[in-house]
Order: C-alpha cells, then structure tokens, then sequence
C-alpha cells in the first residue's frame, strides 16, 4: 500500500495542490501509489490560496469516499490527511491537510528571542535580517523571505506531525515537494525538509525508510509579478522585482547542496500583468495559473516513473510548450501531457456542463429515476459536496476553470461559457448536420441511460458518477472522436 | 378456446350483446378479434415504445407525458377497432357497440399499463417509464 | 429511409385494412414479404444503406405484426367450420339426426308431362255440352273445356298428350275409347250424340287411372261425378269403392287434384236420387262438374297451374306433401328484425334451422321464419287461408302464430329473401325446456266446400243449386286413401337451444 507525501510549501504549493485534485478528479490517473496525502505547509494560517486548497480536498476527500476505492473514474484517487494514515486512531495530531504551526502569531524578533540574545549575537541578526523580517508577525508567512523561513521552518521537524509522519512512513512510499524557488516558504522550506529527511544523523523515526524514500520535488520558478505600490505609500508588500534574483540564488544554491532528490522538475514563466500585491493573510488568494496546472502534471509524471527507473542518477525535467501562445489549448500541450489529461477533462468538463445545466431536468429519464436521483440530490450530503466541488465560487471546478482564462497565457482547451457541446473543446469541435446533431441535452441523456443500464450500483451517488463516466467516455470517444 | 375468453372477458362488463340476433356475430368473430388485435396492437405498441423508440433509436420519447401519448393513441385504436369490426361485419351498430368500444378503451389502458410492466425492463431509455417499479436497479 | 423507394412496404401497409379469411391472407403477407426480403437483400449487399437497414428490417417485423393483428383471426366468410365446439355441437347433431330440408333439394318441377284427358260422355253430361248455334253463348263448361283440350294440345307444357272418352258398356264396365284432339273437341262444342246410360264412377275412376298410369300420364277426368250405378246398393260402399279404385294411385305414390266448377246445364238433368223425378229438364241452372287430376305431386302441380291456370276457387288436394319446404330463420334482415334474445346458433347458417333463444317476461322472443311454398298449391299459398291453417308448435317451448305474410314487390328485390315465398311471425313466450323445437306445420285440411257442395238428394237442382250427391262420401274416399300419410303438407321445423 504505497503512499506519496505531497508537500505542498506556501502559497504556489496550496495552488499546485488545487490544480492535482482538478485532476484527480477528472480520473488522471496517478501510477504507483493508491493515496495520496498531501501535507500542506504554510505558517499563514489566514492564506486564501491555501484555505481553499483546503476545502476542495475535504470535499474531494467526502467525494472519493462516497464512491469508494476504484481502479479509475472521477475522483478515484484516495487521498487522505496525515493523521489518519495510521488508520487506527492512534495519531495525537490534528486531522488536517496543513500543518499545525500552533498559532505563532508573534513577531519574529520575540520568536527567536532577540532581545534575551546577547549584543553580538543580535548584530548577526541584524546582519542576516532586515528591521522588516524581525518585526513582521509570522503569522503571515515568511513574505518572500527565505532567511527567516529557514528559521522557522527548521523547528517544525522536532513536531508531533513530522515524527508521526516519520514513523508511518513505510518502504515503498514516495515523496514529492511542491515549492515555489522566489517566495520565502516554499524556498526555504523544501531544501529544509529534504535535508532533514534525507540526513542519515537525523532525528526522526524511522530514518532508513526515510533516506531510502524516492523523492521528487516542483520547484516552481517565477511566473507572476506583483503590483508595486505607489510611490509614497508606505506600505507592506511583497517586492516581486527581487524574483528573479532569489531564484537565482537558490538555484545556484540547490546546484551543490540539493541532494537525496531523485527527480526535479522545473517550470516556469515570462511574469504577465502584475497581481495584486497581498502579503500573506487570506487576501493572499491568486487566480489560478496554467503554470500550476502543469505543475501538478509533474506529480503525475513523477509517479509514471518505476523505482528502478528512478534510482540511478537525479534526473531533472523542464516543462515546455510546443508553441508560444498565449491562448493554450490542448494542442500547444506536448503529446504526452495531452494524452494524460485532455480525455479526463474533456469528459470531467462535460460532465460539469450536464450535471449543472442539464441535470435538474432529468428527473424522469431512466438513469436518474432508476436511482431516485431527484430525492437523492435532495437529501444526500454527498451530492451537496459534488455542488461545492463543481460550483462553489472559492474553489470550485467552475472557479478555477474562470480562472485560469483569465491570464495573459490562458488555459483555453475548456470553454466554461460555452453551452454547446459540440464547441466546448476549443480545438476540436463536432461536425453537426441534419442528421447528425453531435452532442446535445437528447444524445447525452442517452448514452447516460445506456450507461446506467450496465451499472449495477443502487447508491444514486456511485450510480449517476459511474453513469457520467461511461455516458463521456462514449461521447469523447464516438461524438468528439478526440485523438 | 379463444372465443370464449374474449366473450366471457367482454360479456363480463357489457352482457349479452344487443342486438341479440347478432350475438354469435359479436362472439365468434368481434370479441375474439377485438380481443385479439387489442392484445397484439398493445402489445406491439409496448414494444414499439420500449424497443424500438427506447432501446434501438434511442429517440429521447422516454419521459411519462411520451409514454402518456402512447397509452392514449393505443386507447384511440382500441376505441376504433370495435366500431370498425362491428360495420365490417355488417351488423347494426347500437349503443351496446359504443359501450363495447369504451370497454376496450379500458381494456387497453389496463393491458397496456401491464404490458409496460411485465416488458419495460428491457428497454435502456425507458425501463423508469412510467414509473421504476417493480424493477428495481 | 429515404433511399429505400421500394414499393414493397407500400403494398403492406394498404393490405391492413382488409379483411379477409387468414389463410388467403397469409399466403399474401407471405407473397408480399418475399420482393421485401429480396430487396433488402440486395441493399445490405451494396451496403449504400446500411446504417438504415437494420432499422427498416426491424420496421418490416413491426409491419407484419401489425398487418397480422388487423387482418383479424376470424372472418364473417368462413364456411360454417365452427370453432366453437359447444355452442355449436348440439346443433350440428340434431342436424345430423334429422337432415335439414333445404339440404334436400327439392324434386324438380318437370317442363313437360304427359297428359290424358278423359272425358266422360254418358248422358247426364249432356248438357253441359248444348249443341253450338249462332247466337247461343257456349256454357261454362264448354268454354273451360276448350281451353283446356286446347292447352293439352298445343301448349308448351304437355309432352304426349291423349284423348280418350269415358263410357259404359252394355254391361256397366267403362270403356275408354281413344280419340283424337278434333274428336274430342267436336263432342265438346257439338254435343254428345252417344246414348250412355251411366256412371259407374269407381271403375271408371279405376280404369282411367290404369291406363295413365301404364303411360306414365297424368290423368286428367272431367265429370260430373253423379254415380249412376247398375246398382243402386252400392251407393253406400260408394267412399270404400272409391278408395278401392284409386288403390294404385296411393301406391304410386300419386297425388289428387280436385277442382269443382259449375256450369249452365241446358238438357235432360239425371240425379242420383230418382225421386220424385227420374229425370228433369234444365235451362241454364248451374250444375257442378269436376276437374280431377292424379298424378305425381309435380306433374299435377304442372297441370293444375300451367295447364289449366284459372282454377276455380274450389280445390282439393289429396296425397300432397312437402318433405323439402326450404325454410330459415330470419334473424338479421332489417325487414324482419326479431324481438327478444334470439340468435342462430351457426353464425353463417343458411339456412338457419337452429336458433339460440332466451325469452324473458317482459320480452317475449319473436322471430320470423321464411318459407319457400311457391311449390305448394295456389290456394294453399294464399295468406288468409295460410294464416286459418298454419300451425305452429313448440317442443319444450311455447310458441304461437303471430302473422303471415307472402312476399311482396320489396322482398323480392332483396337478394337474401328473394327465395322465400312466405314469411311467418312467431311468438315464443316460454320455454319449457333447455331445448326443443318449433314446428310450423300445415296440416292437411278437408276443404270446407266439399261438405257445402255435397247433398244427399240432388232431385231438384234448381231448388238446391251446385251441389253433388255425396260429394263428401266420394272425398272421404279419396281422403281415407292418404289417412296414412303424414299428416302435414309440410312441417317445417325449427330446433332450438335455451341462449347461455
């Protein structure tokens, strides 16, 4: 029962995060391992991107757990916090997607002690960190300061979380980072947790397993600018201008001290219209990105690879597109990304558009009254669960996929306005005739029958989710003919 | 064998056929194949709905008020084929004819519900038509 | 569906609504299916429709069934073969047991029969046959008789034909002398020059009847019928001696014929009973003479109705029976609409000899039955004396005469009634049993003339017009000969069964 550990750092991390569970949910398929757990790690409780990472995986968790474990489909992926890995109850920790930094909301000059710190010793703080770095609270992250998230971060590994995580972590069981190379989290923390993890001295349970792990890590590099304030305003701000130049460092610094990864991937952008400039606190919430989207693709990719093809020498992969556009659709996607994901989300998005749109109108058709679909929708959580995964304006499938139109490079291979069918794929519409009307409200009703009538399910939930993903396949493959 | 079931069936309801002169017209040759056409054309009207419109074309007429149609037209030729037997075999119409007519329209809304249920399983788009039960998923 | 423009589907869909027996109708179906099942054949090999034909078959099935269902399993046309084995048995034994009538078809009234005409010449005949003068009116008699000579003569009907006249001789035996057509004639409108002294009527009757019957001819004899015995003991033996000369005539199978007429008599008037006047001297006073015919049934209707034509309102028939009357319930002609629950228990019977029926109280079953009597004497055609005579009786029932009716101008142009001369009205009230039957019978009835024409002292037939001495003894004769027979001229019956 082979595990991967995502540790999603910071922001870009929770965002990564978000674009993997689209994907799980579309039915990716993610090799090796049959659960996923992802250990989100930002010392900004507030964070928006973060928070709503998190609730789109409690809801994809109550999902998956309605329809059970299974091979492939819309949200066959397990995934599961860490505290309940164990399985047995056992885990005195939180039962969380995040870990728990216990509410350090306190600058960081009290955290380190500056003041009880003898004279030289606060002059090498001085020199290590700006007036800002000490004063700010660390409840609002480490913003874009890699000095004192290598601080503070370095703590957490003596935590209850990180032993627990240590001691259940089994042989077998792969790990995965997901940081951003320019912020102050995800820069300081990746090399932190993986030197820790990978040092054969270390204190942690469980350290052979541990050292032994097969380990990959995104290391995302620079793709969005922030707004710079206007002059005079004295403000509180994130200075994105010194991207580049933290990427740099650290890059030159992972060159010759990243060691025990057995594969990296790199990704990254020309920064398009500057974001709007919110250090931390739940105001920090970015639309999402192309860029993460295909960042999660590397944890899939990450989980194609064998143990044997991954034990030799690291190996380290960089993301490109066939052309340079800024409207992506599937085709600019390279053949081995488009052949992972463009079916799954072409059949997840056809299901999105049916079970919002078309649906409530389908009381009378056979797969729905088969299963009391209506009441069903009606009195079940789960479906409610389904509504906020597709539909809710935080983290919906819906808002994500707004989002990532919104861009300069947009992720354009969905048309989310697009009511027709036949035109939802960007680069590939159906042909339609007298004769022949592609897909529409009466084929997809249809092949959902047809599907339903092979599925023995009575649970109205697993029935019209294993309906849909018969009725789309069908569709994608005899309608769309997508190749 | 069939003569009798069909008269018995219709004889039940209606009585003695009036005019009376005409009464072996009525049970050997209307009833049986009244009976027998409303047993054949509902039948076959099932199986045009459930198979044909809902199995083999998938023609999107699987909804209650599609079935509905059905059931009435069904119940049209039921009210026609009587009256038609009845002039065809040149026997003098009556009220009785009309009352055997209304008779048959029953018949064929009971034998078309029952022929619903005993075959709506087999067909993909329907087999909820016009409601789920007996069957169950 | 649009590139299939074979004319095959077409061709079904317009056969739904005939009907026709099943089997024609099969084989059609299967006649048509053949061109379909070929054509489509032909089309999966070019595969231009393929997409289509999986669906068109499906359709053709749907039509066959459909054409099946509307065709109808059972047809007004089948020939009687009942699939209904209870209703119908009961009937079909009954039928078995007692072949209906109209099966039997009817012997056929011959085109032409042989006839000879005797005429009787002693000398109370006389004076029917006044000797012709210019400005004297011929008599009744004398008119009838030509026309009647003249008929057998030359008329389309008769075949071989004689003449013969009826006399005795010196010792009372008649001698028949054969004459011809002019012979004949000429005592007729001239008179009768013999000088015959009587009438032995028994061996006269006996004679004529032998000769006929050894040349196969219908007799036809003219008299008076006034017995002048050499004897006047016989007179009482006279019904017996009768009955004894006409023996054969019964045995033959033969059938009488007796048409009474009268006449002006001018000449000497000889009654049976000679007192007080051995003889008197008529001038026009109607005396009767009689017309007998005997011969077949068949051959005697020919006669009575083609030769002869205008019968005199006096008829008797003896020996006549109708075993094969052709009769039917009529139960669903609109001219004839019964009332009650009443039904024929075949539904395609015709005729229909067997009915279902259920009278209730307040609905008293009435029906109509049809009978072909044009074969029947004409008197016994007419409708008042039909509805005097007609009997109807019910076996296990309550039946009763309603009406009758003889066909008239608007019948005859109904084709299902047109073979029906008569047309009787029944009334069953009650059933006394779960079956039976009901007879409409015509019994042989002794005419009520023969009593009035007959006398016991024809002394003075000017005081006592038309009436001849023992007239009813000479038809009792005549009558005890058939006593045996049936007693009904037909009897025509109707077998029914208590409606379920």
């Amino acid at each position: 029962m082979a595990k991967l550990f995502v540790f999603g750092i910071g922001g870009t991390g929770s965002r990564v995060i978000r674009s993997l569970v689209m994907l799980m949910a579309a039915g990716v398929k993610i090799q090796s391992c049959d659960k996923i757990v992802p250990i989100i790690i930002d010392p900004d409780t507030q964070n928006g991107d973060m928070n709503r990472t998190v609730e789109l995986l409690k809801t994809y968790k109550h999902i998956h757990d309605a329809l059970g474990r299974r091979e492939e489909g819309f949200f066959h992926t397990d995934i599961s916090t860490l505290s309940s890995i164990a399985g047995d109850g056992t885990a005195k920790i939180r039962d969380s997607f995040v870990y728990d930094f216990g509410g350090i909301n306190k600058p960081f000059k009290d955290h380190v002690g500056y003041n009880q710190l003898d004279v030289e010793s606060q002059a090498l703080i001085d020199l290590l960190f700006t007036p800002e770095n000490l004063n700010n609270s660390l409840d609002v992250g480490f913003r874009g300061s890699p000095n004192v998230g290598s601080v503070v971060l370095n703590e957490i590994i003596d935590s209850p979380e990180m032993r627990f995580f240590a001691s259940n972590f089994q042989s077998g069981d792969r790990i995965f980072f997901v940081s951003s190379i320019f912020g102050g989290t995800g820069a300081a923390g990746f090399p932190l947790l993986l030197k820790n993890f990978k040092d054969s001295r270390t204190g942690l349970p469980n350290a052979a397993s541990l050292n032994a792990a097969l380990t990959g890590a995104m290391v995302v590099l620079p793709y969005f600018s922030l707004e710079q304030p206007a002059a005079g305003v004295e403000a509180d701000f994130i200075d994105s201008n010194t991207f580049t130049t933290k990427a740099k460092d650290a890059l030159s610094y992972y060159q010759n001290h990243l060691n025990g990864v057995n594969a990296v991937y790199y990704m990254g952008d020309t920064p398009d219209k500057p974001m709007e400039n919110n250090p931390g606190r739940a105001s920090q919430r970015n639309d999402a990105h192309l860029v993460e989207l295909l960042s999660a693709l590397a944890i899939v990719d990450f989980m194609d690879y064998s143990d044997d093809e991954l034990s030799g020498n690291e190996t380290f992969h960089e993301y490109g597109l066939r052309e340079d556009v800024s409207n992506v659709q599937f085709q600019h996607l390279d053949s081995e990304t488009r052949d992972r994901i463009a079916k799954q989300l072409i059949r997840f998005h056809y299901f999105e558009r049916y079970y919002t749109t078309h649906l409530p109108g389908d009381a009378q058709a056979a797969y729905a009254k088969g299963v009391d679909l209506t009441g069903a929708i009606r009195n079940e959580p789960v479906f409610k669960e389904l509504n906020k995964f597709l539909a809710n304006p935080e983290f919906g499938y819906q808002s994500w996929l707004r989002e990532l139109s919104r861009k300069e490079r947009t992720f354009d291979a969905l048309n989310l306005s697009e009511t027709d069918f036949n035109r939802m794929v960007s680069d590939k519409h159906i042909e339609t005739g007298f004769l022949n009307k592609g897909i529409h409200q009466g084929s997809f009703v249809k092949e959902l029958n047809r599907a339903s009538e092979s599925i023995s399910d009575r649970d109205a939930f697993k029935a019209t989710i294993k309906a849909f993903e018969k009725a789309t396949d069908t569709l994608v493959e005899d309608k769309l003919k997508y190749s | 064998m069939i003569q009798q079931f069909f008269s018995g069936l219709y004889e039940l309801v209606l009585g003695r056929p009036i005019p009376a002169n005409f009464t072996n017209d009525y049970r050997e040759v209307v009833f049986p194949n009244t009976g027998l056409m409303l047993f054949i054309i509902t039948l076959a009207m099932v199986l045009v709905y459930y198979y044909v419109l809902n199995r083999m074309m998938s023609t999107g007429l699987y909804k209650p008020r599609h079935w509905v149609i059905f059931l009435v037209l069904n119940a049209v030729i039921a009210f026609i084929i009587p009256i038609a037997q009845v002039s065809g075999n040149d026997i003098e119409t009556h009220s009785y004819t009309y009352m055997f007519a209304f008779v048959n329209v029953i018949y064929s809304l009971i034998l078309f519900f029952v022929f619903s249920l005993l075959l709506k399983r087999g067909s993909v788009q329907a087999w909820t038509t016009p409601m789920k039960w007996p069957n169950k998923k | 569906m649009v590139c299939y423009k074979e004319g095959a589907g077409v061709v079904l869909v317009r056969r739904l609504y005939r009907i026709e027996p099943p089997g024609a109708f099969i084989i059609k179906i299967l006649y048509n299916l053949n061109p379909v099942f070929r054509v489509m054949a032909k089309q999966l090999m070019n595969q231009t429709c393929m997409p289509v034909t999986k669906y068109t078959r499906n359709l053709y099935v749907l039509l066959f069934c459909t054409a099946l269902t509307l065709s109808g399993c059972y047809t007004r046309q089948s020939e009687g073969d009942e699939t209904d084995p209870t209703t119908t048995a009961p009937a079909q034994e009954e039928e078995r047991v007692a072949p209906t009538p109209a099966t039997k078809t009817p012997a056929a009234a011959p085109e032409k029969v042989d006839v000879n005409v005797y005429l009787e010449i002693s000398n109370g005949m006389k004076g029917f046959m006044p000797t012709a003068a210019a400005g004297k009116e011929a008599t009744g008699f004398q008119q009838n008789l030509l026309k009647l000579l003249s008929e057998v003569q030359d008329g389309r009907y008769v075949a071989e034909k004689g003449f013969y006249l009826a006399k005795e001789d010196a010792q009372s035996r008649p001698v028949l002398d054969s004459v011809s057509y002019n012979t004949m004639k000429s005592y007729i409108v001239s008179g009768i020059k013999d000088d015959v002294r009587g009438t032995p009527l028994p061996a006269m009757l006996k004679a004529a009847l032998q000769k006929s019957l050894d040349q196969g001819a219908v007799s036809v004899i003219v008299s008076d019928f006034i017995h002048g015995p050499s004897d006047q003991g016989q007179f009482i033996s006279l019904d017996a001696d009768i009955r004894s000369s006409l023996r054969e005539a019964e045995h033959q199978d033969l059938a009488i014929a007796i048409l009474g007429n009268t006449s002006g008599f001018f000449g000497t008037y000889h009654p049976a009973v000679k007192k007080p006047e051995v003889r008197r001297t008529l001038n026009g006073e109607e005396i009767p003479y009689y017309i007998w015919v005997i011969g077949k049934q068949e051959e005697v209707q020919v006669v009575t109705n083609k030769v002869l034509r205008n019968l005199p309102p006096q008829q008797a028939y003896f020996g006549f029976e109708y075993k094969s009357v052709p009769y039917s319930a009529l139960l669903k002609e609109k001219e004839f609409r019964p009332a009650g629950v009443v039904y024929c228990s075949s539904r395609n019977a015709d005729p229909c000899t067997s009915v279902n029926l259920q009278p209730e109280k307040e609905e008293p079953v009435e029906f109509t039955i049809g009978l072909d009597l044009s074969g029947l004497p004409l008197s016994m055609q007419d409708e008042a004396y039909l509805e005097r005579n007609l009997k109807v009786a019910g076996n296990g029932s309550r039946a009763r005469l309603v009406s009758v009716k003889a066909a008239d101008e608007n019948i005859k142009a109904t084709p299902d009634l047109a073979k029906y001369s008569h047309f009787v009205r029944v009334q069953v009230p009650q059933l006394t049993a779960n079956s039976g039957s009901i007879a409409v019978q015509l019994p042989q009835v002794f005419p009520t003339w023969i009593n009035a024409w007959a006398t016991d002292n024809d002394n003075n037939p000017a005081a006592e017009p038309k009436k001849t001495y023992q007239l009813d003894k000479i038809a009792d004769g005549v009558q005890a000969l058939y006593r045996d027979q049936g007693d009904f001229v037909f009897n025509s019956t109707i077998q029914f069964n208590k409606a379920d």
